[in-house]
């Protein structure tokens, strides 16, 4: 901690920190020093020139956000001279301020406003007329820009600059036609670009989605927590009417020191938001009849369907015939009781696994996410945190840009990091190359640098490098998971600071794994006793007629699962699958029982976040149609009709917090032997020319992403990445479209869009995208390959918005 | 004694019998108001037929009793409404809720809602009684509305003095259409909107006498 | 003064300076060759100091406290020789650039092994085409005489000099703007602090000092530093060149001693005004500085007499006015041009010039207010003291000290509307 010194603020003697912000000391005191520039989480910039203070001894005044306290510093924050260069900044930023403020959506929560009453007069002396910028500057697909509302505080600018790293934002033009503009006049694209509608003191930048949708006041704000990553970030959600109208992050109320990197909100969140009210959500339970005809039923009627087929599956096919997916996008005291029911008809059939993935709990190789802070060394495989865990990607951005880690990302699709990386491709095979790493560290050997050597060589000398090592990791594969236990466990025999960080796949993946929605795991890793099917084992066992029911609570196997082929077989040969969902998905379409549920915003309950935090989600909105009921009432309606002991609210809240408890979690290790998973079957892979990889992207998905009008604009574009070289190769040009297909079935559709990112004869296909899965392509979670066919040339005009971002 | 005081009090009564009546032939007579008075709202437009009111919901800030409700949305240039970027989308008064304070036009940046001396909105239904932007908005054909900042100011010094109007009301022909609870009237077969007074001024105004 | 005899400008039409063999056969490049071979960089800093040579670039500094600032923590350092010369009225550098260009690249040199910096840098002012070929020319030359690059005149000191031709902003010539513009960014002061001496280009110690200042540094290498200390004032010594312009028979540059008074640089040097006009106005240092009038004349030419008077000498731009100047014709001249150049950072700045200007420019025209001259004062408190960088502050003296003297004039256009509309 820094030396504390004593300054009088406004002749109040307070103890602060060497060398903080004068702005910051004042707060100490409760005294606002206005501002436009300064930004708790920015660099200071000292533009609006609004912080103006006095320091005895000083002749001029000076910026109360850039200038540090030292001991015995006298500042006045309130006088006649700071008064009198504050009123001077507000005339001067009201001469060409439109003065809209009953249109403005900032109206009301406007620091503008304020210090117009607080330092403006009441009539304007300039006598000119307002400079006229122009206004509803489309700015990309999210955020609208009002040049004339605009006081180049840069916030936005800045934001962009030093938090994201994007650059896609600068300013325009000089003196007082000085205007905010985008790079090149390009869209301005960002998975953060809500963000700054939040940091504009002003209403010059809006979202789209929210425009005019109803003033600050009117809102009731709720806390809770988006559900849309594992990150987990603490969220906002305004209501009126019961209806969400925007997301947002309050720096102020949630963390007013907070951290630059940490704690943003992505955009997921901030606009796909309006499939709450989406008019194709569901909102009666429905069962099937025939092929796909489907009869509304009414709650009871449902309930009892599902109780009474569950019930006499088990009694004449063994409660083994029974299983559960999901749990992942539930919340814990949900997951808990899904594997609570399950395990009460007697089976252990339960997986909240949809990307064979192995596990989502670090368990005792854990890094915290603020562990990157320290880094000096940051290797990513498996994942690709900027799509996956965006905001938790701003934190490897900052760790590499401010303190100078080293990024290397092993896989095999280049990511579209803004910030500098090294790409290190494995083929598929990420593990050996770290063990080739590790035992190159074990020896001790220092190889000279030279050019041309095996990656493998490089990343041994990067991590003789590093004191601090983070290796962030989706989860999947049992060789990486050895091979990353070997490798931490090397780096913490030799004193230095190691870890993995896991982001899983679904938003609280963490959550059930720990309330026990796994085959080999009761609630809190408890290895239970005889372990069940995983989700593989399932998906066999349904393909080869013995599992004879199947519950799917917020899950969409159908899509997500790699080996599509086996998800297919599997739904079609079921003979009863109930499922819970927001909107007929494609898993839905195949299932028998369709329960409509509410949606997080609609529900209370906890999630865990991919650092292990438990956070609590609100009510801040609810359904507008019908009555979907959550998962959580679903399954204890279930529980009670099939006569299980149900544990009761208070018994539940206590039984998940319980088995979420850190202790619990930091003791698990991933590759324990009661991990093992079900032996797959030697598959003969569907021949191609190209190896195709899987892409994630932050706005695919079949579910909220897929059924919300006002966030289509944002949705990816199906999209086939190919290197020049193939491009060439197969005389395609960007913006053809192509089928990608082999033995097994074919993508349609895809637009080519030619990214060095991909190797020569690979090929990158947008994953999870109901209009193109490519899972199709796949009998097996392993690698894939397939045929580019040409299906019509020419660029056509789509909206290649998502497609971009190279 | 008693004989006199009967006539003393008969006297009173016959007295009145022979003055003119304070009651008036409502609805086929009314009574004109002072120029201020605050009666049924009103969302005005411009001369060129756009909405006054761009949904900024100050008036529903303003409104001491909770009556308002407004919900903005974009104009855009297909589906325009007023001027600038924003319209209400949606503007409802509950007409049981307000208290005719008239702090909705003073917030009014536009100018946009006006309190209308119109008074009669009895009606049935309680539902009937929110107006929506159809009741309040002056439908294009009849004008732009009046501005409150046209009307007569202060407190008139003839207050006391109420004029008689004879409502232009026949009953026999009957509501033509009704618009704001307000019903339109026809007259001598041409349609006739209310003037703010309710109708048509008859005779000069007088002083009335008695019972006031 | 007739016993001075200019050093900063010896040779100017008598030779071909941008010929090193021309240069160097008058003793260019010896106090390069002697300080690199023969002084500790410190020895050099030391001379500096004592020669109390202050920054001829505008703002005055000493230049020997500027290098001293420098920390000592091992970061390499840079020196940027500030070529981008664009204050109204002033043309100083240019005519180095153009006339002795291996002068200044002996002065940055010379400099730069001062402060013991990594690599040089001189930002020239996209205008000067001629100028920046010519100097181009000449560092050809001076690198094939191994007098920049590796291993200079044969000792182990090496150091590059890069040249880089700004695009035509003022702003690019105030420090900070210079070294983002010269990162490649956009030509835009920085906040400060960080000062440029910690944190300068590309993050790293830098110090910037104008053309002329660093061709101070060779003549003070080659005459010792008490010739020059001894020169004009104590405070602020040493020769200048004085940039006259405007209402005189004779404008140009001039070298004086710095104290001479100001009327004999209009009247004897400059040739006095024209025929049958009145003297009546001048700026001293340029167009950021506020104007003088005939009571300051006898005024001795330095840096401390003239800011005692109000103004301050800057750049050493003196542009004389003579009657016939109409002030509110000059102001808005000069106004709309800081309102151009202003680069929209900060509010006072941004806003503030363009509303002086747009008041100016309506009194001009006879759209006027009278309250409008009032308020160019008012105005100009209001940004004077509150911008980010000099621009703001410059922006203001001169209309102030005008409106000031000659409020007449300005509520003419005021006077005008009436007159109309009567």
């Amino acid at each position: 901690m820094a030396k504390t010194v004593t300054v009088t603020i406004d002749g109040v003697k307070v103890e602060a920190p060497e060398g903080e912000l004068m702005i910051e000391a004042a707060k100490r005191i409760g005294h606002h020093v206005p501002n436009f520039c300064y930004y708790p989480k920015l660099e200071p910039a000292g533009l609006c020139r609004m912080c103006l203070i006095r320091i005895e001894g000083q002749p001029k005044l000076q910026l109360g956000c850039n200038t540090r306290v030292t001991d015995g510093m006298v500042i006045d924050t309130i006088s006649e001279a700071v008064e009198t260069g504050r009123r001077a900044q507000v005339e001067f930023l009201l001469l060409n301020h439109p003065l809209d403020c009953p249109v403005c959506d900032k109206g009301g929560e406007c620091v503008l406003q304020d210090y117009a009453m607080a330092y403006g007069d009441v009539a304007s002396r300039s006598g000119m007329p307002k400079m006229n910028k122009p206004k509803a500057v489309d700015l990309g697909p999210t955020i609208v820009l009002d040049e004339q509302r605009c006081v180049l505080c840069q916030r936005c600018v800045r934001f962009d600059n030093e938090i994201t790293w994007e650059r896609n934002l600068v300013t325009a033009s000089r003196g007082v036609y000085t205007i905010i503009a985008t790079e090149g006049d390009q869209p301005y694209d960002s998975y953060f670009s809500g963000n700054t509608t939040e940091l504009c003191p002003v209403g010059a930048l809006t979202s789209k989605t929210y425009r005019f949708k109803a003033r600050p006041w009117d809102v009731t704000p709720t806390l809770t927590v988006c559900t849309q990553c594992p990150v987990g970030c603490s969220t906002f959600a305004d209501s009126r009417f019961d209806v969400l109208q925007r997301t947002r992050y309050d720096h102020e109320t949630i963390d007013p020191h907070g951290d630059p990197a940490g704690d943003w909100i992505c955009d997921r969140v901030r606009y796909n938001i309006s499939y709450l009210t989406d008019e194709r959500r569901l909102n009666t339970p429905m069962v099937r009849s025939g092929e796909d005809q489907w009869v509304d039923l009414a709650w009871s009627d449902a309930i009892d369907l599902a109780a009474s087929t569950l019930k006499d599956a088990a009694e004449h096919f063994g409660p083994q015939a029974i299983g559960a997916i999901g749990g992942g996008r539930l919340t814990n005291q949900e997951a808990y009781l899904l594997q609570h029911v399950v395990r009460g008809l007697g089976s252990a059939n339960v997986d909240y696994r949809l990307h064979d993935e192995l596990t989502a709990t670090p368990g005792r190789l854990a890094a915290q996410v603020h562990d990157l802070d320290d880094a000096s060394l940051i290797i990513e495989l498996g994942t690709n945190s900027v799509e996956l865990a965006p905001v938790f990607d701003l934190r490897v951005r900052y760790a590499v840009e401010r303190r100078g880690a080293t990024l290397v990302h092993l896989g095999d699709v280049k990511p579209n990091w803004p910030v500098h990386f090294r790409h290190f491709p494995t083929e598929g095979d990420a593990a050996s190359m770290l063990n080739e790493a590790a035992e190159n560290v074990r020896r001790g050997e220092d190889l000279p640098k030279r050019a041309g050597e095996p990656p493998a060589q490089t990343l041994a000398r990067l991590l003789r490098g590093a004191e601090r090592v983070v290796v962030i990791w989706d989860g999947r594969g049992a060789s990486e998971a050895a091979a990353i236990e070997r490798l931490i466990g090397l780096l913490r025999d030799a004193d230095k600071g190691a870890g993995v960080i896991v982001v899983g796949y679904a938003a609280n993946a963490r959550g059930a794994e720990s309330m026990g929605m796994h085959p080999a795991l009761q609630p809190g890793y408890r290895p239970a006793p005889q372990a069940g099917l995983d989700t593989e084992g399932m998906l066999r066992a349904s393909a080869s007629g013995e599992l004879k029911a199947l519950l799917i609570f917020g899950a969409n196997p159908l899509l997500a699962y790699p080996n599509g082929a086996l998800v297919r077989a599997a739904l079609e040969r079921v003979p009863f699958i109930v499922t819970t969902e927001l909107f007929m998905t494609q898993t839905a379409v195949k299932s028998h029982v369709v329960l409509p549920v509410k949606a997080a915003f609609e529900k209370t309950g906890s999630t865990t976040t991919m650092d292990g935090e438990v956070k609590q989600l609100a009510i801040s909105c609810a359904p507008q149609a019908g009555e979907p009921l959550t998962d959580r009432e679903v399954l204890a309606l279930l529980g009670d009709a099939m006569g299980l002991q149900m544990p009761s609210d208070s018994e539940l809240e206590q039984l998940a917090a319980a088995a979420a408890a850190p202790e619990l979690a930091r003791a698990f290790s991933f590759t324990s032997p009661v991990l093992a998973r079900t032996v797959r079957p030697a598959a003969t892979p569907a021949q191609g020319a190209f190896t195709v990889h899987s892409v994630p992207r932050l706005y695919a998905g079949g579910g909220t992403s897929a059924h919300d009008t006002a966030f289509e604009p944002l949705r990816p574009h199906p999209t086939a990445y190919l290197h020049p070289g193939d491009v060439e190769e197969l005389g395609l040009e960007d913006g053809d479209t192509v089928t990608v297909r082999n033995g097994l079935g074919a993508v349609d559709g895809l637009t080519v869009v030619t990214s060095k990112k991909v190797a020569r004869g690979s090929i990158g296909v947008i994953a999870e995208l109901p209009e193109a899965p490519v899972n199709v392509l796949a009998d097996d979670c392993g690698s894939v390959h397939a045929d580019v066919v040409l299906i019509r040339k020419g660029r056509q005009a789509l909206n290649l918005a998502g497609a971009q971002g190279e | 004694m008693n004989i006199i005081a009967i006539f003393k009090g008969l006297a009173t009564t016959f007295g009145y019998m022979f003055r003119r009546k304070a009651t008036i032939d409502y609805p086929f007579v009314k009574r004109a108001h002072a120029s201020r008075f605050h009666g049924l709202h009103e969302l005005r437009r411009y001369e060129d037929g756009m909405e006054r009111c761009i949904g900024c919901e100050l008036c529903q800030i303003a409104c001491p009793a909770n009556a308002i409700t407004v919900v903005g949305a974009e104009n855009t240039p297909e589906d325009r409404h007023s001027p600038g970027e924003r319209y209400a989308y949606r503007y409802e008064i509950d007409e049981l809720r307000c208290i005719f304070c008239g702090m909705c036009e003073e917030a009014c940046p536009t100018d946009a809602i006006t309190l209308t001396p119109r008074f009669e909105m009895a009606n049935y239904t309680r539902s009937s009684l929110i107006y929506d932007k159809s009741k309040l908005l002056v439908p294009a054909e009849f004008g732009v509305g009046e501005s409150p900042l046209e009307r007569p100011g202060g407190l008139p010094a003839d207050l006391g003095e109420v004029a008689r109007v004879k409502s232009t009301m026949e009953p026999e022909k009957g509501y033509l259409a009704t618009w704001r609870g307000i019903d339109i009237l026809t007259s001598k077969g041409k349609t006739y909107m209310p003037t703010p007074a309710g109708g048509e001024l008859v005779g000069e105004p007088e002083q009335l006498k008695g019972g006031q | 003064m007739a016993s001075y005899e200019p050093v900063l400008t010896k040779g100017i039409g008598e030779a071909d300076l941008t010929d090193i063999g021309v240069y160097r056969s008058r003793g260019g490049y010896e106090q390069l060759r002697r300080a690199v071979r023969e002084m500790e960089p410190d020895a050099i800093v030391g001379m500096v100091m004592k020669s109390n040579l202050r920054g001829r670039g505008g703002a005055g500094f000493p230049t020997g406290r500027k290098w001293s600032f420098l920390p000592k923590d091992g970061r390499p350092r840079y020196l940027v020789c500030n070529c981008d010369e664009a204050e109204p009225g002033t043309f100083k550098d240019r005519m180095l650039l153009e006339q002795t260009p291996h002068q200044i690249i002996e002065g940055i040199m010379i400099s730069a092994y001062a402060i013991k910096a990594a690599r040089a840098f001189i930002y020239i002012r996209g205008e000067m085409r001629q100028g920046y070929e010519i100097f181009m020319r000449a560092l050809e030359q001076a690198r094939a005489a191994n007098l920049v690059g590796e291993k200079i005149c044969g000792s182990d000191w090496s150091c590059e000099l890069v040249a880089h031709r700004g695009a035509g902003a003022y702003i690019c010539g105030e420090e900070t703007g210079l070294l983002n513009s010269l990162e490649g960014k956009r030509g835009e002061p920085r906040l400060k602090p960080p000062f440029p001496a910690n944190s300068g280009l590309y993050n790293m110690p830098t110090v910037v000092n104008n053309v002329e200042t660093l061709v101070c540094v060779v003549h003070i290498m080659q005459r010792g530093e008490e010739w020059f200390a001894s020169i004009g004032p104590v405070k602020s010594p040493g020769p200048k060149i004085v940039s006259i312009s405007g209402h005189v028979r004779k404008p140009g540059n001039y070298e004086v001693p710095l104290g001479t008074p100001i009327r004999e640089l209009v009247y004897e040097l400059a040739g006095g005004l024209f025929e049958g006009r009145t003297f009546k106005a001048l700026q001293p240092g340029g167009g950021s500085s506020a104007c003088l009038f005939e009571e300051h004349l006898d005024l001795p030419y330095d840096f401390d007499s003239i800011a005692a008077a109000g103004s301050m000498l800057g750049s050493g731009a003196m542009v004389v006015m003579d009657d016939t100047t109409d002030m509110l014709d000059a102001a808005w001249v000069l106004q709309r041009f800081y309102a151009h150049e202003s680069c929209g950072q900060c509010t006072p700045c941004r806003e503030g010039t363009h509303w002086s200007e747009a008041m100016l420019e309506r009194l001009l025209h006879g759209h006027g207010r009278e309250v409008d001259v009032s308020l160019l004062g008012t105005v100009g408190d209001k940004i004077a003291g509150h911008s980010l960088c000099a621009l703001g502050d410059a922006s203001v003296p001169f209309l102030q000290s005008v409106v000031k003297r000659f409020p007449e004039e300005f509520l003419r256009g005021a006077e005008r509307v009436a007159a109309i509309q009567v």
